[in-house]
Order: C-alpha cells, then structure tokens, then sequence
C-alpha cells in the first residue's frame, strides 16, 4: 500500500510535467528539416532540365565567396544556389 | 586489498586515456598529413580531413549516448547537451571547408575532370549522392540542440522525444560515416 501510494506520488509530478510539455516545438524543427532536404533535392533535378534553369538556380547562391569562378581554383557552381534555397526551406 | 583495486582503477583509466588519445592523434594524422602534400590545395584538404574525421569521431562517440536515449536509462542531459553542441559546430566546419575544397574538385583540370574522364561512375553516382548527404549531418544535429535546449531537463518526462533525439543523432551519424567514405574514397582516386 506505502509503495503504491509512493509510486503515485511520484507520477503526479511527471503527469504535470507531461502535460505542459508541447510536442509542435519538436515536430516543427523536425518537419522543417525534411522540407530542407526534399528542397535540395527538388532544386537539383531543376538545375538538370536545361542551361537556364541550372543558371537560374547557381543565381541564388551568388552571395556566398566561391560560387562563381574559373580556372583551376574553380567554383561551388549551382550547388551554391541549391544549398541557399535549401537553408531558405529550412529556415522559413 | 582496497588498495589493489584502487591500483587497478587507476591503471584502467590511466590506459583508456593513453589510447582514446593515440588513437585520436594517428587518426587525425591520415588527414593532417595533407597541409604538407605538394599541392597548392593543402590547407582547404587538411582542414577538410580534419573537420570530417574530428566530426566522425563525435558522432561515434554520440551515437552510444544515442542508445541510452533509446533505452530510456539515466542519461547526464546536461553534458549530452554540450557534446551535442561541439559536434554541430564541427559538423558546421566539415560543411563549410566541404564547399571550400569542392572549389578545386571542379576546377580546371581538378579531380571532376580526371574521374569523368577515366572513371566517370564515380563522379556520376558517387561524388552526386556524397555532395548532398554530407551536408544532412549538421542540420540533423542541430535540430537534436535545439529539442534538447528547448525542453531542458523537463525533456526526461518525455520519453518520445528523448527517442526522437537519438534517432536523430544516429541518421547524423549514418550520413557522416557515408559522406566521409565517399569522400575517402574519391581522394584515393584523384587528390586535389
């Protein structure tokens, strides 16, 4: 009897605590993240239909140092622009 | 007799820290060797090996704090969460010089060009599949800071979400070991 009663003592705390525990913070970080993901993916398979599409999806990733170039230093090229709206998807 | 056993203790200790240090020393050095390769690239190939093989090591050691999240046994949050946070910032780093080094894997008579001209499966499909999935790990680790920051200590009432956390601490994982194999393996063929 003590120790059912212990035990119930115990979970009332934890119950409380449960229930003001909202699970949308952890689902949102976790949805946004896949959404992230299918983005890179998405705008990969964009950047292979055509030129101007490939050309399209690099301009979004101009602001990072790199992006563009020649020569034998090269460049990051459209995975630029695939990383940017990738981290637009997440963020937003 | 306590005495023994306080000897004994010791020695353990003293020896598991002799080899998590030597280990981690000869491990660092297959990429830290790079930054003395003869080639113009060797600080972005150094950083770059030592990034992934630091955040490998991380998300290894990580991945047994995942399975106690798992199990649901008495887990230290607060030093998980600090772990966590190290290995994010590393993965950052690995994400970063990742692009750095890619600059000369596509430049003018870089590694790009060699493979597709001798092996081009290996840029094709291996070197496409690596580009993207190397960069999955720092964002899923993240997301594991953030739960873990969010809910604090009160995240031990919910046993879900502490799942949630080593899933995802263990998919980061899976992504780094297939991104540094990758990785690994196009050096091998062709090194900036």
């Amino acid at each position: 009897m003590t120790e059912h009663q212990s035990t119930e003592e115990h979970s009332k705390p934890d119950a409380v605590e449960q229930a003001t525990l909202f699970s949308g913070p952890a689902i949102a970080a976790t949805l946004s993240l896949l959404l992230g993901f299918y983005t890179l993916m998405i705008t990969h398979h964009i950047s292979r239909l055509s030129k101007a599409m490939d050309k399209l999806i690099h301009s979004y990733g101009y602001w990072i140092p790199g992006s563009t170039g020649i020569g034998p230093d090269g460049s990051i090229g459209s995975f630029s622009g695939k990383e940017t709206l990738a981290l637009l998807a997440w963020g937003s | 007799m306590p005495t023994e056993q306080y000897l004994h203790g010791q020695l353990a200790k003293f020896l598991v820290r002799t080899q998590a240090i030597t280990a981690l020393f000869v491990l660092l050095s297959l990429a830290g060797l790079d930054f003395f390769f003869p080639t113009n690239y060797r600080l972005q190939a150094g950083l770059h090996g030592i990034s992934s093989i630091s955040a490998l090591v991380l998300g290894t050691y990580l991945t047994h704090r995942a399975y106690a999240l798992i199990r649901g046994v008495h887990i230290n949050f607060h030093s998980l969460r600090y772990w966590l946070v190290g290995a994010t910032a590393i993965n950052l780093l690995g994400a970063v010089s990742g692009n750095w080094i890619y600059m000369r894997y596509r430049g003018q008579d870089g590694p790009k060009d060699w493979i597709l001209a001798n092996v081009p499966a290996f840029h094709n499909y291996l070197m496409e599949f690596k580009e993207f999935i190397s960069l999955f790990p720092f964002p899923l680790m993240l997301v594991a800071v953030f739960i873990l920051f969010y809910y604090d200590d009160a995240i031990r009432a919910r046993r879900d979400l502490t799942q949630l956390v080593g899933i995802l601490i263990l998919l980061a994982w899976l992504f780094l070991l297939l991104g540094f194999v990758a990785g690994l393996v196009l050096a091998k063929l062709r090194f900036v």
